[in-house]
This record gives structure tokens, C-alpha cells and sequence, in this order.
């Protein structure tokens, strides 16, 4: 039985469940996905509206992308074509956010690479090297990407000026 | 005078010691049990022996007449409410603060729950026949018990309410909040799959909400268990659940008489 793992997109660096659960087949995948989404969401719908939960199967493809505002039931009032509207837009709005970020981050690692200062990383909470943690003032930045996961922006030099 | 400077004032220090076995000063020990003057006290003293509550162990069953009134010292108990197809959301939580069993213990009445053990730590039991026996002799034992029943059916109300009502995280960060008060340094020795039972949602969801407390700094996940770093930002992010059920404690207990070392007002003050 395959075993599905999560990440939650909200516009910040993503958050992983790289656990996971061992469930039959994708459609109980996608109903347990929706579950989460829903206990996710539910009380505060307009503060999750941009969010995304990603399902991957076996650590390797990404088989569901949940976008919180297509199960939203406070939206449920609207009409068909406003509908799909208003969850392109979010849709957009996340997507953006996270490229505003990303950027930000590059710019900030490049900005004090040319001051000569060291810049470390942490990816997704693991440390790029721990030996130069040591000398190093506190300049460190978390950051955090799916290395493995073709997402492009994972390389980030973690020592002094280089 | 402290109760704790009285009791050694007493003859038999040593079955004292053997109903705590702990340092009679600290706060390490059951609230009910310390709020009751040393009269109170040298009258259920004799009647309490003291062992380890496991985690996993189970206190009671549903619908099982109650043995033994439980006051824990520290640990946390869970009441549970068996369902058929998923494991039971916990109804409430009980620690040093409270009594486990005494309702239906004073009733006579079957268990309206499971009561597992979550965290283990020392406790104090008493058969429930002799829990009875001393309500019906002490009316001040009795409206004390009263006032711990209305602590729990507080508790529950809120619970309720909360689980209709509340978004995931703030119910989560009232709960992490709730089991901090019961006890440790911090450090909250659940798995994220109890807390997930304990809130009846998907573990998942607690995984993502503990991985999005741990982005802002709040607390760090670690395997089994989860360490509070910041205590204060996970009050503004609870629901106002905690902050109300504080409030009805002191409430509750704001004209009890001073006695033992005032654990109870004392903490909920805080």
C-alpha cells in the first residue's frame, strides 16, 4: 500500500507531514487529504483561502494539489462562474506570495554574500553544515524548499564570502 | 499553618510518607488533597496508598462501577468517550488539579467514561466506598468536592463549545496550554497522533499545525513529544477557551478557606 505524504502551501515556507499516512489507493488518499483540509480550514475559511495542501505518493510524485478555497462551503452562495473566479484569484494570490518570498530571500542571500558576510541556510530545518556554525554571528536565516522535489531555487551557498 | 508543617507535627510521619512519598513543601502534589484543613486530612490520610500511574494505563472503564477514587500528584488523565469507529475525543483532562472517579465514586453510579492515563506520574487512591463515606460525614469535604465537580463541568461545557466552534490551531495551542498547566517544564510528552485522538482530528492536521507553532517559534517538534518555547505567544494564539476557564477557576475558589498551601488559587491566579 502506498504511502502519501503532505505539504501545506500558505504563502510561507512550506510546511511538511513527510510521515504520512499508508492508505489503499489515491481516492482514499484524496478523502483523507479533504479531511485535513477541511480541519484545516474550518472556523477561519477567509484566513485559509490562499492555502494549499500537496499530496505526494511514496515521497516521489505530487498526485493532488488542494487549493483550501475550492472546498470552502462559505462560498458555496455564490454562483458557478463567480465561483471559479474567485478561486483562480486566490490561486494566483498564493503563487505569487510565494515568488515575492523566494525572491526576497535570494536577493537578501546575495546582498550579504557581497558584503563579505556569511549567509547560512537551513533547508527545511536541516542545517547545511554545522562545522561553521561556530564562528559565525547570527546572520543565519531559516529557509526552507523541497530539495528533491524540482523545485529550483534550493541552492543556496552556506559559508563565509563565497 | 501550612499544612505541610502540621502534618509533621504529627505522630505517624511515616504514614504520612507513605501516602506521598514526596516533599510534603512542594507543589507536587494533589490540589484536593491540599486544600483540605489537617482535620480533613488526618481522616482520609490513614485510607490513601500511593502508586505510579502508567501511561496507557486505564483507570476506569464506561459503564464499570468505579473501585478506587483516583488524586493524581502530577501526570494527566484523559476521560474518554468510546466510540465505535474512531478512538474517543477526549471530553476532559485531568491532573494534579483534580479527582478522578469522585462523581460517580459519590453517586454510586457506573462510569460515564474511560480514564486513561496520558502521562504518567504518582498518585494517591482510596477505595470509593470510603471516598463516600467521608463526603457524608464532612460537610465542608462535601461543598469542596462540589466545587471541583463544577471546575470539571466547566471544563467540559467549554470543551463542547470549543470543539463546535473553534479553528484547529487555537483548539490545539488551548490544549498544549491546558497540559502545561497540569504539570512539566514545558515539555509536553504526547505523541502528535494522542494529541490527534485527543482532539479527534487527523494527525496529519496536528502535524501541520505543530510544523506551522514550530516555523514561528512557539514550540519545537521533537519524536514524542513536543518542547513550549514561547509560552506567551501560544496563549495569544489559543482560543479564548483557556482564558475563560482560568477565570471560572478563581472564580469558583476565590472564598475557599486558607489552607494547605493555596496550590489551586494560587496557579489559577496565574
Amino acid at each position: 500500500m502506498p504511502n502519501y505524504t503532505f505539504a501545506l502551501r500558505d504563502g510561507s515556507d512550506p510546511i511538511e507531514d513527510d510521515v504520512g499516512v499508508t492508505l489503499t489507493d489515491r481516492q482514499h488518499a484524496y478523502q483523507y487529504a479533504q479531511g485535513v483540509v477541511l480541519e484545516l480550514m474550518s472556523g477561519r475559511e477567509a484566513q485559509t483561502r490562499t492555502w494549499r495542501l500537496d499530496v505526494y505518493e511514496n515521497s516521489a510524485e505530487r498526485v493532488f494539489e488542494i487549493p483550501f478555497v475550492s472546498l470552502d462551503r462559505t462560498l458555496e452562495t455564490l454562483q458557478p462562474e463567480l465561483r471559479v473566479l474567485i478561486e483562480a484569484l486566490w490561486e494566483r494570490d498564493r503563487t505569487f506570495r510565494e515568488s515575492a518570498r523566494s525572491i526576497l530571500r535570494e536577493a537578501r542571500a546575495r546582498l550579504a554574500r557581497s558584503r563579505g558576510k556569511p549567509y547560512l541556510i537551513t533547508n527545511s530545518g536541516k542545517r547545511n553544515d554545522t562545522r561553521q556554525l561556530e564562528h559565525v554571528p547570527r546572520a543565519a536565516v531559516t529557509g526552507g524548499s523541497f530539495a528533491g522535489r524540482g523545485n529550483a531555487d534550493a541552492n543556496f551557498d552556506a559559508a563565509a564570502g563565497n | 499553618m501550612p499544612i505541610a508543617d502540621q502534618i509533621s507535627e504529627l505522630p505517624d510521619k511515616s504514614v504520612y510518607q507513605q501516602a506521598y512519598e514526596i516533599n510534603p513543601k512542594s507543589q507536587d502534589r494533589n490540589w484536593f488533597l491540599s486544600e483540605l484543613s489537617p482535620a480533613e486530612f488526618s481522616i482520609l490520610r490513614p485510607h490513601l496508598t500511593t502508586f505510579d500511574m502508567r501511561p496507557g494505563d486505564c483507570l476506569h472503564y464506561f459503564g464499570e462501577r468505579i473501585d478506587d477514587v483516583v488524586f493524581p500528584h502530577a501526570g494527566l488523565v484523559a476521560l474518554t468517550m468510546p466510540l465505535r469507529e474512531t478512538s474517543g475525543a477526549s471530553v476532559l483532562l485531568i491532573g494534579r488539579e483534580g479527582i478522578v472517579g469522585g462523581f460517580a465514586a459519590a453517586a454510586s453510579a457506573p462510569a460515564t467514561c474511560n480514564a486513561e492515563v496520558h502521562i504518567g506520574g504518582r498518585a494517591s487512591r482510596m477505595s470509593a466506598a470510603t471516598f463516600r463515606y467521608a463526603l457524608e460525614d464532612s460537610a465542608t469535604m462535601r461543598r469542596l468536592a462540589a466545587r471541583f465537580d463544577s471546575s470539571i463541568m466547566a471544563q467540559a461545557q467549554q470543551t463542547a463549545l470549543c470543539n463546535a466552534a473553534h479553528q484547529v490551531e487555537g483548539r490545539i495551542c488551548r490544549w498544549l496550554l491546558e497540559v502545561h498547566d497540569r504539570g512539566g517544564n514545558g515539555k509536553i510528552p504526547l505523541t502528535q497522533s494522542t494529541i490527534a485522538q485527543m482532539l479527534g482530528v487527523r494527525r496529519t492536521t496536528v502535524t501541520l499545525v505543530a510544523g506551522r507553532l514550530e516555523r514561528e517559534g512557539v514550540l519545537t517538534c521533537r519524536r514524542g513529544y513536543m518542547q513550549i518555547i514561547n509560552r506567551d505567544e501560544l496563549e495569544r494564539r489559543s482560543c479564548e477557551c483557556y482564558g475563560r476557564g482560568k477565570s471560572y477557576v478563581e472564580l469558583l475558589f476565590a472564598d475557599q478557606p486558607e489552607h494547605g498551601n493555596g496550590a489551586f488559587r494560587a496557579a489559577a491566579a496565574k
